[in-house]
Parts: structure tokens; sequence; C-alpha cells
């Protein structure tokens, strides 16, 4: 019985924190509002639109917005998109904004605010979590990859 | 099937488990979800070879209406550009200096000194999708305590009638930029206004928290380019099979003895630079100015000096995750036409050739304050052989970013000069301590 019960506890607590790292690993899907003709970018556009530098797409100039920082959503997109940990992306907006170039995109509180303002705002280009798709926003393929496909890489971190 | 039971039940805890902990802000959930229970009869299903009936598909419902764009100041009916609020920050930094010279005199002389260098402040706002207007001004202790081409000192104190008349020493401003610009397209501005001269790295780059060391490679100091100049640059860039190709071209006033305002010469100086950018981290650029230099006239009616210059550099900068490479190196060439030429100490002053350049090479560490060690040697050569004919320095320091917007400093600078001149064959050191931050 003893063996029993211990066997439970041991499934139990592998199958917690399978779950939980999986809940961390969330793809988080480029979104743009639902009609757009952006349908895919390049990560090098991703970046670049995301580093402040203008990038046109479905015939709009594209205000890129982020999740809120230290959160596992902003941390992730940054890792695989920019490239960047925390800290690098903290300098390198600092030191944007000394050679008085733009700033940083703007961050929104909330997968829920990403939601609206990606269906909403013209030009709009932002990132949800896969569980967090809405209806009125239009996932975007990253260097022909969507986000169901397995090899797909931008995950919450 | 005793396992099996087993297996159901640490699914569905597991389960339940999961929705409580990705969730902790939305009220309780049902210790058990219809959802989880879905997930717990297809995994036992798998289990025991069961194919399951296809599951619909989620329903995804529309964003929330209960967001609020325009409190977010994002109102898509009534938002000029995606940010149009005035912004308002800047830099500053405080120094402590020790100078060391082996040919003391009283023009050089070893010091040690506190020192706050720069206070900038800047002024940003987005005018419309396509117009941008930025202000930078540095405020200054300057002129007080600076020493005029006669060698007399500027004295600034003033009596301060709010307070006694008490002895106050008041300071300037410097206006380093004042802009505005315009995007023709996506690969096009037009700025114009008072800008920094785009050439090298360390010019545009020139707040304190960026540069690594705290006092900028000589040659950068020594102004071969303008540092800024008033008038138009049209710039932009362009991606090439993913080499970013950037460009200016720039018509201005030129250098002279009030060049913010008033061209004296009435002769535009002409420039411009083309970078290239890689995916890889290398980035090389090429910079060229022409122009004439006209000072302010001595009297009125009275001719100032005058002199054409021609300058050109180019700078290279690498940067493999935390290794950072660059490089500058600078000409000017200066040239007095018949009849113009200046005085100077024994003759008339030569046309001449400066020549400066560095090469600095760090690495950032992500730990004690991800510290980035560097060095990098210079080599300057002047025309004016008045101090010396040939400058040779080696630097080696630590920048620590504690955070992004601090930064600390250290630095020891050891420069040998060669050749004739008041200077000649000195040695100078130099150990400065500086905390940059921006605000």
């Amino acid at each position: 019985m003893k063996t029993h019960i211990a066997s439970i506890v041991i499934v139990l607590c592998l199958m917690v924190l399978i779950r939980a790292a999986h809940a961390d690993g969330k793809k988080l899907v480029v979104v743009v509002a639902k009609g757009s003709s952006l349908t895919g970018i390049s990560r090098a556009e991703l970046k670049r639109c995301f580093l402040g530098e203008p990038v046109t797409g479905g015939g709009k100039t594209l205000v890129p917005f982020n999740a809120a920082t230290n959160t596992a959503d902003r941390t992730g997109f940054d890792k695989a998109v920019l490239g960047m940990t925390p800290d690098e992306v903290g300098r390198f907006w600092v030191d944007r904004k000394v050679r008085g170039q733009s700033a940083a995109p703007r961050s929104l509180p909330s997968a829920a605010h990403m939601a609206k303002v990606a269906a909403k705002f013209p030009g709009a280009i932002g990132y949800l979590p896969e569980d967090q798709l809405t209806s009125d926003v239009q996932p975007v393929a990253v260097d022909g990859i969507s986000y169901p496909d397995p090899h797909y890489n931008i995950v919450a971190q | 099937m005793m396992k099996m039971h087993l297996i159901v039940t640490s699914l569905i805890v597991a389960a339940s488990a999961d929705t409580v902990l990705a969730q902790p802000a939305e009220p309780a959930a049902p210790a058990v979800s219809p959802d989880d229970l879905n997930k717990a009869a297809d995994a036992t299903a798998e289990v025991a070879g069961v194919v399951p009936p296809p599951a619909a598909p989620p329903t995804i419902k529309p964003s929330s209406d209960d967001i609020d764009l325009g409190a977010l100041g994002l109102d898509p009916a009534t938002a000029a550009a995606a940010d149009d609020q005035l912004t308002v920050y800047g830099f500053a930094d405080f120094s402590y200096i020790m100078d060391y010279f082996s040919n003391v005199s009283p023009v050089f002389r070893d010091s040690r000194t506190f020192a706050v260098g720069n206070l900038n402040l800047y002024l940003a706002k987005n005018l419309t999708n396509k117009a941008r207007a930025l202000a930078e001004i540095r405020f200054t202790f300057l002129p007080n305590g600076s020493r005029n081409p006669d060698a007399t000192i500027v004295d600034s104190t003033a009596t301060d009638v709010t307070n006694y008349s008490r002895p106050v020493q008041w300071g300037g401003i410097v206006i380093e930029r004042a802009y505005v610009e315009y995007d023709i397209t996506d690969h096009l501005t037009l700025r114009g206004g008072h800008w920094l001269t785009p050439y090298g790295i360390w010019n545009i780059d020139h707040g304190s928290p960026v540069i690594l060391s705290p006092i900028r490679p000589y040659v950068v100091g020594q102004q071969f380019f303008p540092e800024h100049q008033t008038g138009l640059d049209l710039f932009g860039s362009q991606l090439l099979g993913g080499v970013k190709l950037g460009y200016h071209v720039t018509a201005s006033n030129g250098r002279g003895g009030a060049e913010a305002q008033q061209d004296q010469d009435n002769k535009f100086a002409f420039g411009g630079r083309l970078e290239l950018e890689t995916p890889w981290g290398l980035k090389v650029g090429g910079s060229y100015y022409r122009g004439r230099y006209t000072g302010l006239p001595p009297a009125l009616g009275a001719a100032g000096q005058t002199y054409l210059e021609r300058a050109f550099g180019g700078d290279i900068q690498f940067d493999l995750g935390a290794l950072h490479l660059q490089s500058e190196v600078i000409v000017r060439d200066r040239h007095y036409e018949d009849g113009m030429r200046t005085t100077a100490p024994g003759g008339f002053a030569p046309d001449g050739r400066d020549l400066g350049g560095y090469a600095l090479i760090g690495y950032r560490f992500h730990h004690l304050w991800n510290v980035m060690p560097f060095v990098y040697s210079e080599l300057n050569k002047p025309s004016d052989h008045t101090l010396y004919e040939r400058g040779i320095a080696e630097i080696a320091g630590l920048n620590f970013r504690p955070s992004p917007s601090l930064v600390l400093k250290a630095v020891a600078v050891h420069v040998n000069s060669k050749g004739t001149g008041l200077f000649m064959n000195g040695v100078f050191r130099e150990i400065a301590f500086q905390a940059s931050w921006v605000f």
C-alpha cells in the first residue's frame, strides 16, 4: 500500500512539474488585426520592427507593441526575436534614448490589452500566448513557420 | 486496472493543479473542470487503445470590450501617433580625475579634481506620424573658470541680490541639438536644425552613459569633423538582402564663429556618410565633410580667419555576443588661400593634415554589475606641432553597468608625446572615475 501511495505522489509531482514547465513555454503567436494582408514576416524584419526601425507590412508601417517588462511573454519574445536578455534590452533602449533615437515600443499591461490593440490599432503588431488568441486578431507566420508547427520557437520563458 | 485508475487520478489532479497555478488572478475554478475531465478521458482512452472522437475546435472569442483604448492614448479614431506625448529625459555625469605630467609647466600641471561634466536634458515629441522634434540642452557651469585665448581666466562670479548679495557662480547652456525631422518615405528622412554631425561612432553617441571611457578618444574630441552643424541632413536606410545600408547627405553653414545662427562666409558646407550593417554584428562606415571655416571678424569691417577644410574618416564596429570591437580613423586637411593665411607662433599658419585614430576591444560579462573590461590605443598626429608631433596613448578601464540607467567607469591613461614642441617627449598619465546616469 505504501508503495502505491509513494507511486501516486511521485507521478503527481512529475505531472505537475511537466505541466508547469509546459505552461511557461507557451508559444507566443505574432498577431496583427484580422483581415490584414500581412500573413507572414521574416524574423529579421520582426527584429528590426521591435528594435524601433520602420518596417512596412500589409501596406502599412507597422507599430510594434510589447508585453509588459519582466513577464514571461516579454522575456521569451526578446530572447527569441531580439536575441537579448532583459538586461541587454534595457541597455539597448537606454542607449538609443541617449542617442536621440526612437523610444522603445509601448508595453501593454496584459494579453487582453495586447489582443485589443492588435485588433483595433492601425498597423499594430504584437504577440500573444497561443491560448489567448482572439477571433479579431490574425496570426502571422515567422520565416514561413506558423505557430502550430512544432518548429515554431518563439515561446514564453 | 489499479494502475489505470492511478494514471487517470494523476491526470485529473495534475490538470487541476495546473489550472490553479496558471490562473492565480481569476476566481477559484472548480477543482476539476469539464476540460480537464475531457483531457483525462482522452489520456485514458489512449492508454486503453481507444481512439477518441475528434475534438471540437476551441471557441475563440473576440478581444475584450472592457478595455478602453482611449485610456491608453491609443484610440484608433483620434490617435495621431502611437506616442505623441512630450518626453523629457536626460543624462548626467560626475567624475574624479587625477592628471600627472612629466614636463610640469604653467600650462601642464598636475591636478586632482571632482567635476560635474554633463547635465543634458532632452525634449522629444512626435508631432505627427511622420514628423518628430528633438532638443538636447546641456547645462554647464562654464564659462566660469575657462581660459580665454589671451590666457586670462573667465570669472562669472556675481552677487546674488536675492541672497544678501552673496557671491554666486553662474553658468551657461550649450544647445547640443535642436531639430525637426520628417519621414519623406520609410527610407528617407529630412532633418532640419542644429544636429550632431553624422560621422564615426562616438560623435552621435556623445552621451556619457554610452561611452565606455569617462572621456572620449582624443581624436573625437579634437573635432576634425565639426561636432555639430546647422542646416539640413537627408538620411535613411535600406535593407539589401539582410544588409542594412544607411546614408546621410548634409548641407550646412559649416564651421564658423557663429555657425548656429549665421554663416559668416555665405558658403555652404557639404558632407555625407555611408554605413553598412550586417546581421552578424559588423558595422562599417565612411564619412566626408568639406567646407570653409570663417571666424568672427576681430573688428567691424575686418576679415575673420578663414580656411578651407576637408575631413574624411572610417569606422568599424563588431559585436559578437559579449565581445565588442570598435575603431575610428579621422583625417582633416586644412588649406589657406593666398592672402588669407593667418599668423601663428613663428610665422604664418601652414596648410596641414591632422590625423588620429583609435582601436578598442572590450568584453561585457553578465556578472559583477555587468562589468566590461576594455583596452584601447590611440594615435594622434596634429598638423600644428606647437605641443608635439605625435601622441600615442594606451588606455585600460572597466565599465560597470549595474542597471541600464547607471554606468560606473574607471580608467587609467598613459600618453607618450614624441617630436618637438612644448610637450616634446613627455609623459601624461591620468586616472579617472566616473558615474553617469540616465534619468
